[in-house]
This record gives structure tokens, C-alpha cells and sequence, in this order.
């Protein structure tokens, strides 16, 4: 517990450094002030929600198992293979939590900063334990691994996932960012560019988004623009918390609609509505793919030019 | 306990250098609007194939677009960046003019709850506020007519 909480601090405290080292123009990250407090702020009410409901979370991960199948040993090998399946855990529950508006209304918070540094990653959900997600770390449990292995490859996963909210790190080696999730791979998960939407999904191991077909690639002709598709207008922490909260119980009141409508407003994806009045990621990157076409035409035509001269 | 109590004290700690920053650099954003294409340009970012006509707050911090569809466009600076959004008339909630020209827009979006353009021109002024109430109008009419709005 108290080398978490010293990880925790000594994270915390790059965050300053990275903002100091970018505010000298020694590395490329870019840091608003008020931007980067609200993340503070947004932190302080999730480490509360998790401090005082995380029993939610370890609670059913305990129930599990004492209902185990197996006996799994508490051994390195176990945990190594408790650190992968947790990451495999981590991008299905990633996954969901993009593609079913109830879920992206937790996990939305995470991704309205429209700056990208190291302090984003403070800016977490305070309804992560309501969303009903965690159950998806019962499996491990109830499969036989010890539930402090699998809490331990939880914090592991998550501390990993640190370093890569950075603009700082251009690309690692060809190895790495084919094998691991890296800096380029997390800006174009945090990009509202149609075709980074819903890419990505990756806590550690990128092997999950190769497999699943949501991997993409950072491009240099399209530095990611980082927020949501409808960034927001305030830097107020609750508003942040649960706005999209408050947009679905609009949509629900919505006197004309039938209930299978109102079902679609709530876990469809972000972005789906009952007249096609919205975009969802799927019609963004159609909307966007005459465009992407015509200058990847038109890139085609001056590298032509480019080798006749 | 004392893990959570720590964890929030750091964070405040954290927040509290970040305000002494923040007060200290209060004013150094000089970025301004001081052309309508650049404002068409920042409401192309999130809509590339949107056509129109910007009329720029006097503040430079923020324009109305005339969309060639008949819709109206926002921009407006948020801290360091440019946010766009089309007005939808179910989440204009209230048009508030002031005599200096300020005109407040409320939403009825709990992430965007206003926007504020300063259109200092009486003519401008007048033509807009008329356009802006039109579209409210619309949506008070709509399905959410009744709801009692943000």
C-alpha cells in the first residue's frame, strides 16, 4: 500500500517536471494551466469515489473467488499470465467503454482534455463504480488467480499506461511500438480525427488491437486534434464528471421516442440518434473519407511530379 | 484511510502550485480572432467541409458563422484552443442581450453551458440576436417543449 502511494506521489511529481521542461521549450508538450487544475480537480473526486467505493470493485473480485474453479498457485508464472489475460481484460472493458454511450459517459471524462500530457492522465472517471464494468474483473477471479495477483497486474496495467500521455516521446524503437503500447499509439487513441476515433483500445500489449482490427496508426499528415467530437466549454470539474450523464437523461425525456429508442440513446454508441440527426464514429469517417481520398489523391500526384522532375 | 488522505492531499498540493501559476500568467493568452476566414478555418476543424460567413466578437474571442445550410456556427476560445460547435435548436436555451453589445448564449448542455459574443454594431447586433431567437423558438417547439431547460 505504501509503495503505491510513493508510485503515486512520484508520478504525480513528473507531471510539474514535464510541464517545466515543456514551458523551457526542452521537449514538445503543451500544458494549460487551467486545463491541467481541472484535471487536478477532476482527480481529487475520482481518487474519493475510488477511495470510498473501490469495496464495489475488490468486493466482487473477493466473492468471485471464493467461488473459484481452480486453484491457481501464486507463483511468478501465475502472475505473468494473470498480467496478460488482466490486459486482455482492460481492452475489452476499454472497448465498451467507447462504443456504448452508458459506458462512454464514465469513461468520457478521460478523453475531454483537448491538450494531451502527462496530467491527463489525472482526469479519471468518478462513476467508474457505478457503469456496472467492473464485473468485468470478476473472470480472473472466479477462473483462480489470487485476487491481490490480480490486483496487482490492475495497478501495474494502469501505472504502465502513465508514460504514454505524452507528446514529449516521438516513436520507439520499430520492436517496441509494434509489441507494446507506446506515446504515438495512446495520441491517436486520444485524437477526435475520424479515422483515429475508436483505435487503440490497448492498456499494455498492443497484440488486442492488431488481433480485434482497431488498431491504427499515428500519421504525420494528420497530427491528432485531441478532445472529443463535441469538445466541451467549461474547465468546471463536475460539468466534466457528468455531462454526458445529463445529455442521455435529455435524450431519454424525450417525449416522442419509443422506448427501443430510448434504449439505442443509451447504449448504442456515442453519436447514434433515432432520426440520424447525430454522428457516430462510423459516420464521421465516412463524412471524412472524400476528403482523406482527394489529399491522399492529391499526395499520389506530387510524388508523381516530384520523381518525373 | 490515511493512503486516500494522502493521495488527495498531493493533489491539491499539486492544484494549489498550479494556481499560483495560473494567477501569475493570467493575460498571456493573446491569441485572437482578427479575420472571419480565420474563423471559418477554426470551425473547419471539427466540420472540413462547412461553408459560410464569420461575424467576429469584438473581443476577438469568439465568432457567429452564417452557415450556406442555413444553420449557425460558434466559435469561441476555451483556454488555449478553439471550440466549434453548430447550434442545435435543442440546446439553445436563452439569448440575453446587454446594452453594451455582450450577447450570452445558454445551452441546455451541461458541458457547454454558455457562450458569449460581443457584437458591438446595433445593425449586426439586432440581425443576430433575430436569428438566435428564431432558432430557440424552434426548439422550444420541439420535442423537448415543456422540459424545464438547463
Amino acid at each position: 500500500m505504501k509503495l503505491a502511494l510513493l508510485v503515486q506521489l512520484l508520478l504525480l511529481l513528473a507531471i510539474p517536471v514535464e510541464a517545466a521542461f515543456a514551458s523551457a521549450g526542452r521537449i514538445k508538450a503543451e500544458y494549460d494551466l487551467r486545463d491541467t487544475l481541472a484535471n487536478v480537480c477532476v482527480s481529487v473526486g475520482s481518487i474519493f469515489f475510488w477511495g470510498t467505493l473501490g469495496w464495489m470493485y475488490f468486493g466482487g473480485v473477493l466473492y468471485a473467488y471464493r467461488h473459484r474453479w481452480y486453484d491457481i498457485p501464486f507463483a511468478w508464472w501465475s502472475f505473468a499470465l494473470a498480467f496478460v489475460l488482466e490486459d486482455c481484460r482492460y481492452y475489452w472493458w476499454h472497448r465498451i467503454s467507447h462504443r456504448s454511450r452508458w459506458f462512454w459517459a464514465s469513461h468520457v471524462v478521460h478523453h475531454s482534455s483537448q491538450h494531451f500530457n502527462l496530467s491527463t492522465n489525472l482526469r479519471q472517471s468518478w462513476t467508474s463504480q457505478f457503469s456496472g464494468l467492473t464485473l468485468l474483473s470478476v473472470p480472473l477471479a472466479f477462473i483462480g488467480f489470487n485476487p491481490a495477483l490480480v490486483a496487482l497486474a490492475f495497478t501495474l496495467n494502469l501505472i504502465y499506461q502513465f508514460w504514454i500521455h505524452t507528446e514529449s516521446v516521438d516513436r520507439m524503437p520499430r520492436w517496441f511500438e509494434w509489441l507494446l503500447n507506446t506515446p504515438s499509439h495512446h495520441r491517436v487513441h486520444h485524437a477526435s480525427n475520424p479515422r483515429y476515433l475508436d483505435s487503440n483500445y490497448a492498456g499494455v500489449f498492443m497484440l488486442w488491437d492488431r488481433m480485434f482490427g482497431s488498431f491504427v496508426a499515428e500519421r504525420a499528415d494528420d497530427p491528432p486534434r485531441y478532445g472529443i467530437v463535441k469538445n466541451l466549454g467549461t474547465f468546471n470539474p463536475v460539468r466534466i464528471a457528468l455531462h454526458e450523464y445529463y445529455a442521455i437523461w435529455r435524450d431519454l425525456l424525450r417525449r416522442e421516442l419509443s422506448w427501443l429508442q430510448r434504449l439505442g440513446y443509451f447504449f448504442g454508441p456515442p453519436g447514434w440518434s433515432h432520426d440520424g440527426s447525430r454522428a457516430t464514429t462510423a459516420d464521421l469517417r465516412a463524412a471524412a473519407a472524400p476528403i482523406y481520398a482527394r489529399s491522399a489523391a492529391s499526395e499520389r500526384l506530387e510524388s508523381a511530379l516530384s520523381a518525373t522532375e | 484511510m490515511g493512503a486516500l488522505a494522502v493521495s488527495i492531499l498531493a493533489n491539491v498540493l499539486l492544484g494549489a502550485v498550479l494556481l499560483a501559476m495560473l494567477y501569475r500568467k493570467r493575460g498571456e493568452d493573446s491569441a485572437r480572432l482578427t479575420d472571419p476566414a480565420q474563423a471559418l478555418a477554426c470551425y473547419r476543424a471539427t466540420s472540413p467541409s462547412a461553408q459560410g460567413s464569420a461575424t467576429l466578437s469584438s473581443d476577438g474571442l469568439g465568432a457567429l458563422i452564417d452557415l450556406a445550410d442555413g444553420g449557425i456556427g460558434l466559435v469561441e476560445r476555451r483556454g488555449r484552443r478553439w471550440n466549434a460547435r453548430r447550434l442545435d435548436p435543442l440546446d439553445l436555451a436563452g439569448v440575453d442581450a446587454r446594452e453594451d453589445g455582450v450577447v450570452t448564449l445558454r445551452f441546455a448542455d451541461f458541458g457547454w453551458p454558455r457562450a458569449r459574443v460581443a457584437l458591438p454594431d446595433a445593425a449586426t447586433r439586432t440581425r443576430w440576436i433575430e436569428r438566435l431567437e428564431g432558432l430557440r423558438r424552434e426548439g422550444a417547439a420541439g420535442p423537448h417543449a415543456g422540459m424545464r431547460r438547463a
